[in-house]
């Protein structure tokens, strides 16, 4: 009997000490991973994306590293200082994969895919951003896409996609190419269209800089909406610009704002005879600013040289509004 | 066997294990005495947690404050505004352990110029460990992505430690709170201390950057590196973290690249065609007047950076570099 009690004293000595043991371990791992935490290995998991990024993965390239996730609230952990632009946009998410060329590690790409909710506030952060040396690529029009000697750019209805070379490189840019085409295929998108960017279709009008600024164009606060783009008036490349707003009244009430905008800050009244009260003609130092309302619509010309030059454009750029309603 | 047992249960066993379990309650109880915080727990740090970043700042010397190197060549650059400024020696001593804080902020190829250069890194590096005879240079920053990633990416940790560098990457032991005398917004806040506790001098290395929030990303944002926590709630008062950060750290010396600039899309880039070619770098022991200078190179006024004129405010140097009489040089 002895012996059975002994033996039981024992295990139950034996277990305790493990068990001990155990909680010691756990409280050991608790405390050190306190103090040595590591967002990267042991941050929020999100949830599932619509489209597996990584699959996007063109021929000879492979992963270079796992798929990020950003929300709203963590998207300063990506791009720091620049998150504003997106946020202010209507951010909804955004997912980032790289992928190495398979024979040389030197050659990779980082693709983020934006999701910016709806096509006006994608093509907004897209065409804000827009890099001098744009050029075409694919079947994409060059409003909604271009590629330079490292990158490549497109709206893909909702979606805001921007890729990055680790270099100038033809081969890693073809390489991108191919994720577009991927990314194109994969992600569906509702058909909704930005009707506005028609007032900029036709003669002079050049369609790859046109430029949509939810907030404070021009450094206004007041001038939201704004879609702007250049115009070949005679000799003169000048900035035509229109905002669409919610009726008649809205419109002249920020034709009148921006107005007082210009002259609080410096500029002066030309007293040009341009739209009658429904037109302004203003000066800085030289470069003229033209302002019309005409229906639903603000428009003008910004910042040019030419005073002859800015209001030919803006009467073409009126007619081409046809006091929209 | 249990009827047996219990039989089998003596009096003294009873009173034994009786005792022992009297024992661990009355053990227990007098912890939970000792522990007891009858006031709870209270918000913020206790103020003998808090610490200061030393002063890394070396003596004036009037005439060599700043220097301004034009080349296409930026390490050629480097040694020669160092030189200008009195040479190497004249801020590390030998023996002295160096902490250098490049801007890695972010996990791309060098060529964007979105992070400092790896080979102006190294050059730095080199010049302290091998002719001002520094004991140990330490190359470290607190980045917005993944640290790994961006001291990979950048080539900033392959340069520096081939170079003979200790690489640090940040964890959370090495952040301790700190409250800035005089100021509004670093309070209670966590800093990146550890690598700079030991440290004699330091020097910051950050490239010309134009930034969506701020304006531009010179010598005094790079130091945002050194702030922990949720750092990014600081972007709503962009220009009073910048020039709260210019009365925190006093280096020594800082260098600021403007062989490449980011003209547009900062502070990521992207795209090749974000940077202009400015050629040039400037050394200088006065970080406002490093950046009043540099502001000039992404074509914008000192009037356009709110946080340079709250900085000299503060004590923190002068926006008029001119008054400093710059050394200027060029390197074909």
């Amino acid at each position: 009997m002895k012996i059975v009690e002994q033996k039981s004293r024992r295990a139950e000595t034996v277990i305790g000490i493990c068990l001990l043991a155990v909680l010691v371990f756990i409280a050991t791992a608790v405390v050190s991973r306190q103090f040595d935490y590591d967002m990267s290995r042991y941050g929020i998991v999100q949830p599932k994306a619509e489209f597996e990024l990584r699959s996007a993965a063109p021929t000879g390239f492979e992963t270079l590293s796992t798929t990020e996730s950003y929300s709203p609230g963590t998207l300063y952990e990506k791009i720091n200082g620049k998150a504003p632009l997106y946020l202010d946009s209507g951010f909804g998410s955004l997912q980032t994969q790289r992928f190495m060329n398979s024979s040389d590690e030197t050659l990779w790409m980082e693709v983020y895919l934006f999701d910016m909710g709806e096509i006006k506030n994608a093509f907004s952060v897209f065409s804000v951003q827009r890099r001098e040396d744009a050029q075409p690529f694919g079947s994409v029009p060059i409003t909604f896409g271009y590629k330079t000697s490292n990158g490549l750019y497109f709206v893909h209805g909702k979606y805001n996609v921007e890729m990055v070379g680790s270099q100038a490189s033809e081969s890693l840019v073809a390489g991108m190419e191919a994720v577009a085409a991927t990314l194109q295929n994969g992600l569906s998108i509702s058909d909704e269209q930005i009707s506005e960017l028609g007032i900029f279709e036709g003669a002079g009008f050049a369609n790859g800089s046109i430029k949509f600024e939810l907030n404070s164009a021009f450094g206004y606060e007041g001038l939201n909406n704004t879609f702007s783009t250049k115009y070949q008036s005679g000799e003169e490349n000048v900035t035509v610009f229109f905002s669409k707003r919610r009726d008649e009244q809205q419109a002249e009430k920020l034709f009148n704002s921006y107005y007082d905008f210009l002259i609080t800050n410096g500029f002066k009244d030309v007293g040009a005879d341009f739209c009658g009260a429904n037109g302004k003609v203003v000066d800085y130092y030289g470069f003229k600013e033209v302002i019309f309302h005409d229906g639903v619509y603000v428009g003008g010309v910004h910042e040019a040289e030419n005073q002859q030059a800015a209001i030919q454009a803006a009467l073409v750029l009126k007619e081409k509004i046809g006091g929209g309603k | 066997m249990n009827q047996n047992q219990d039989k089998n249960f003596s009096r003294r066993q009873f009173i034994s294990r009786m005792t022992k379990a009297g024992i661990s309650i009355a053990a227990v109880g007098v912890a939970a005495k000792y522990l007891y915080d009858r006031e709870g727990p209270i918000p913020g740090v206790k103020d003998e947690e808090l610490v200061t970043l030393p002063d890394f700042s070396i003596p004036v010397r009037e005439g060599q404050v700043i220097s301004i190197v034009k080349g296409a060549d930026r390490v050629k650059n480097v040694d020669k505004a160092i030189e200008l400024l009195g040479g190497i020696e004249r801020f590390v001593n030998q023996g002295e352990t160096v902490v250098i804080k490049p801007n890695i902020a972010f996990a791309t190829a060098p060529m964007l110029g979105a992070t400092a250069r790896p080979d102006l890194v190294a050059e730095v590096v080199r010049l302290c460990l091998n002719k001002a005879g520094a004991k140990e240079v330490i190359v470290t920053d607190n980045p917005i992505n993944d640290p790994r990633s961006c001291f990979t990416l950048s080539g900033i940790g392959k340069a520096a430690s081939q170079t003979g560098a200790s690489v640090i990457l940040p964890k959370g032991s090495l952040f301790k709170p700190s409250t800035l005398a005089g100021g509004r917004l670093i309070q209670q806040w966590p800093i990146y201390y550890g690598p700079f506790e030991k440290a004699d001098k330091i020097i910051g290395i950050s490239p010309i950057k134009d930034h969506h929030r701020s304006g531009a990303s010179m010598t005094i944002k790079n130091w945002y590196g050194l702030l922990g926590g949720r750092r990014n709630i600081f972007h709503q008062n962009i220009n009073g973290i910048i020039s709260e950060l210019a009365m925190m750290v006093k280096p020594s010396l800082v260098i600021l690249d403007g062989v490449e600039v980011m003209m547009t899309n900062g502070p990521t880039g992207g795209s090749l065609s974000d940077l202009r070619r400015a050629n040039t770098l400037i050394a200088s022991t006065d970080m406002v007047a490093a950046d009043s200078y540099g502001c000039g190179l992404l074509d914008l006024k000192v009037s356009d950076l709110p946080y340079l004129s709250m900085a000299e405010k503060a004590g923190a140097g002068t926006t008029d570099y001119q008054s400093l009489k710059p050394l200027m040089a060029s390197i074909s």
